[in-house]
């Protein structure tokens, strides 16, 4: 966590103020260069998991088929949210990084990056 | 908690640092010492010797106080602050060392007030709380180590039981990784943001597995 940018977007508690403008700070804004690039190299690591829900769905998918089953609206559910959970893990994280400096965007990645893991391990306990 | 300069004591990049200037004012701390030179070294005019400096620092032209008092023994005023000068510079006046260890000793003790006040801020309750919320993260990481070992392996390990078992490990990993994350992320925040993100942490990472027996 270099000094520089930690100190500089630390705890944004009452939201920066832009100098340029002098509105608070909103959105994505506060995302640096550096900050797009941690969300960059996190983008590649969240797309494993990704890959994996989507291969698992269309797997299930045309063994389903082979088999003559229809696939039942609670397993689409399950295919689906297996898939999409990497999705809205990373999305959470891109929004609670927002405040928050570059070194501790990276934490809250690596922390999401587990999570996709345990959601994943639920739904599969569930199917 | 040590700053740059408990690192690089030996070091002189710290110079420019204000703390480590000179605390008095030179001119002060010379008529100070050239009065305590007066003192030790006449003796013998030890009772003279308030009067006379008072009227030397009154009156700028030194030879009226200078002849009242015998002319051996009380030297004139130039000469006392060229004696005062030589003798500082070997012992009385602060060296930059010194100085550095004065600021060395302010900013500890500053540290120690903080560091009082910061754990005084912590309520028993906090403590108590933040105690329990530890224990359920144990509790949970347990619980998904349990069931990393429930897992039986095939004899064919292919790709997707090796990405079952990356799965699994981060799925371990993410109980304690949201525990220290949350309290490294939260510190310069208000204690209730600490306990949100504890709170959630604990509804999301419920061990299911291990619950339902896999």
């Amino acid at each position: 966590m270099t000094t520089a940018s930690g100190a500089a977007a630390k705890p944004a508690k009452p939201a920066k103020i832009d100098p340029a403008t002098g509105s608070p700070k909103r959105g994505f804004r506060t995302y640096g260069r550096s900050g797009w690039a941690v969300a960059l190299v996190f983008a590649f690591l969240y797309a494993y998991h990704l890959w994996g829900g989507v291969a698992n769905l269309l797997g299930v998918v045309s063994s389903f088929s082979s088999f003559g089953v229809d696939v039942t609206g609670g397993i689409w559910a399950l295919l689906i949210a297996y898939a999409a959970v990497p999705l809205l893990v990373y999305v959470a994280a891109l929004l609670v990084g927002r405040t928050l400096s570059t070194g501790a965007r990276i934490v809250v990645f690596a922390v999401g990056f587990a999570v996709v893991s345990v959601i994943s391990q639920d739904l599969l306990t569930l199917s | 908690m040590s700053d740059s300069r408990d690192r690089d004591a030996l070091g002189w990049a710290g110079d420019d640092d204000p703390t480590l200037d000179p605390v008095g004012v030179p001119g002060d701390d010379e008529l100070d010492a050239v009065d305590e030179v007066d003192e030790t070294d006449a003796p013998g005019a030890a009772s003279a010797t308030p009067v006379t400096a008072a009227s030397a620092r009154a009156e700028p032209a030194p030879p009226v106080a200078a002849a009242s008092a015998p002319a051996a023994t009380r030297p004139s005023r130039p000469d006392a602050r060229a004696a005062a000068v030589a003798t500082t510079a070997a012992a009385p006046r602060p060296t930059v060392l010194d100085e550095a260890e004065e600021a060395d000793d302010r900013a500890a003790e500053r540290e120690l007030e903080e560091a009082e006040a910061a754990a005084a801020q912590m309520s028993s309750v906090a403590l108590i709380s933040l105690g329990i919320l530890g224990g359920i993260y144990l509790l949970y990481t347990i619980g998904w180590i349990i069931s990393f070992a429930r897992y039986s392996v095939p004899i064919t390990v292919d790709f997707t039981v090796v990405s079952a078992r990356i799965a699994q490990s981060l799925a371990v990993a993410a109980a304690p990784l949201w525990f220290v994350a949350t309290l490294l992320l939260t510190q310069k925040r208000h204690a209730a943001y600490r306990f949100l993100w504890l709170v959630v942490g604990v509804l999301v990472l419920v061990p299911w597995p291990f619950l339902r027996g896999f």
